[in-house]
């Protein structure tokens, strides 16, 4: 069997860590808290707190930072993009040109900002996913999404395409580099600097991955039919979700981190 | 020689805590003209080999050195049509690499014709409305379009029935030795098919414990036992009854070109 040279972004890596033993209502509060604190926090400092949050959370994952990096590799293309966009087109002092575009110390200065905030979004999101089995991120969802069940919103079916559509990340992206590394083996190459060229070039990986995506799906509903998969009710779950005391210490940890990051950002603590 | 492996060994996932070996100093060389099956159980180490031999993958540690053009078909390789007619995805890999005219045509025949389907009746159809094994065939035809030194196929019939995956590999092989300076190297499970190779190359847990001619592999019970195989079903009655099988063992041949046929006396131990 071929099979992935690296992880892919949000697959689960189970380890014995304290912060994959977290009650996933935890993990995932957490994770929305930090992310809001990344917007909130308008400065260097209080990204830089969050960033060392960040770290403090993959050491208490015990997620190999080799495997963080290589999985969130991808993404650094978008971080570059982000970074260059900002800074040629914002207004300010002119630092330099690159063919015909000026770019300016504000524009660096904000693009940096930018690509660090992007990338501890995406980072979180990784670490989150990386230490929270789809089934028990799928409970949780259920749980915060369960009032809504009252109004006759279909909580569980919401939280099980959520579900899914996470797990299918890595699955996807299991199928790209397989696609690739096949497409390659027979000649044809899938890079080019033309635009045009370069529509082409993907046309052997597009099409072929959305085949296979079709046909994953209809794999999918049938196996779910086939177990007589009818939704939420009555459905009963052999693992409880408990909140102990290592989720209170979590969850003050979570809101203390963020609150403190956000008033360094906004100057409210000197 | 189109390529040689010196003591490759391949670890997935290296430098991390679940890092995963799946080769171990791996001496393998494939001549011209060779026509080589790699054996083994499931996950001992046979698409590594491939995708190392095919470049794709860079050895752990090792070195690998190759002279000759080279084109690999993973397994499930269907999975990889994506134009509107089986002509244009059997030109599509020549096509990227220049080829055109007359010439791409006939590469388009040619292959075509070697996995066994007739380019007036294929050529304009759509890949989508083929069977199964009929895009198999299109997959490796496309393949076979590239006109590549050192063929490397990765369980080309797998999920086949015995007569499509022998007339697929039959198709194939001729078409290998029709041309010089070509060589195949194939993966399979099917025991019988590689024992119409010129060479069978038997991996366990990563390693090669056997390389030689198909009778001196195939016609060893035990060996292919501590593989985690069984051998043919003609070898295991020879043993048991005591008798001789001469090669090939089983099945139709390749039609191999080289035939060294080493001396096998199949007597029960």
């Amino acid at each position: 069997m071929s099979r992935l040279l690296y992880p892919a972004a949000g697959q689960y890596l189970a380890m014995p860590s304290l912060f994959h033993s977290l009650d996933p209502r935890v993990k995932l509060a957490g994770s929305v808290l930090f992310v809001g604190g990344l917007f909130a926090a308008g400065g260097w400092r209080g990204l830089a707190l969050l960033g060392l949050g960040m770290v403090a959370q993959t050491a208490v994952a015990r997620v190999p930072l080799v495997y963080l990096w290589r999985s969130t590799r991808p993404f650094l293309i978008l971080l570059a993009f982000t970074w260059l966009v900002q800074a040629v087109t914002l207004p300010g002092e002119a630092i330099g040109r690159w063919g015909p575009f000026v770019v300016t110390r504000e524009g660096v200065g904000e693009g940096a900002f930018l690509a660090a905030r992007l990338g501890l979004l995406v980072l979180s999101g990784t670490a989150l996913l990386t230490a929270t089995s789809p089934v028990a991120l799928t409970d949780a969802l259920s749980w915060y999404l369960a009032p809504l069940g009252r109004v006759g919103v279909p909580v569980w079916d919401l939280a099980i395409v959520l579900s899914l559509a996470l797990r299918f990340v890595p699955t996807l992206m299991l199928e790209v580099d397989r696609l690739i590394r096949a497409q390659q083996g027979r000649g044809i190459q899938m890079t080019a600097r033309h635009p045009l060229r370069l529509l082409r070039a993907v046309l052997p990986l597009v099409v072929p991955l959305f085949v296979l995506s079709f046909r994953q799906a209809d794999v999918l509903a049938n196996a779910m039919v086939s177990r007589c998969y009818r939704g939420g009710r009555g459905r009963t779950r052999y693992r409880q979700m408990r909140f102990q005391g290592r989720d209170a210490l979590a969850a003050v940890a979570f809101v203390l981190l963020v609150g403190l990051a956000v008033g360094l950002g906004r100057g409210w603590v000197p | 020689m189109l390529a040689r492996l010196e003591g490759v060994s391949f670890v997935y996932d290296a430098r991390m805590p679940f890092a995963q070996p799946a080769l171990h100093a791996v001496d393998l060389a494939v001549e011209a003209g060779e026509i080589v099956a790699l054996i083994g159980s499931t996950a001992s180490g046979k698409t590594t080999l491939l995708q190392i031999m095919a470049g794709i993958l860079v050895p752990t540690s090792g070195r690998m050195e190759r002279d000759a053009s080279v084109a690999m078909a993973f397994q499930r390789p269907e999975d990889l049509l994506y134009c509107a007619s089986v002509r244009e995805d059997v030109e599509a890999g020549p096509a990227f690499k220049g080829v055109e005219g007359v010439a791409l045509q006939r590469r388009v025949e040619a292959s075509l014709g070697a996995v066994g389907l007739d380019p007036v009746l294929f050529a304009g159809r759509s890949s989508l409305d083929l069977s199964v094994g009929e895009q198999r065939r299109v997959a490796l035809a496309a393949i076979l379009a590239a006109e590549p030194h050192l063929l490397l196929l990765d369980e080309p019939g797998a999920g086949l029935d015995g007569e499509a995956r022998r007339s697929i590999l039959a198709g194939i092989v001729a078409w290998v030795r029709e041309r010089e300076e070509r060589a195949l190297v194939f993966s399979t499970h099917d025991l019988d098919e590689a024992a119409g190779a010129d060479r069978v190359v038997l991996l366990a847990n990563g390693r090669v414990t056997a390389g030689d001619v198909p009778v001196e592999v195939l016609g060893r019970p035990q060996l292919l036992a501590d593989a985690g195989l069984e051998a043919p079903l003609a070898v295991r009655l020879a043993v048991d009854l005591g008798f001789s099988l001469p090669a090939p063992l089983n099945g139709p041949s390749l039609g191999r070109r080289l035939t060294r046929r080493a001396p096998f006396v199949g007597r029960a131990e």
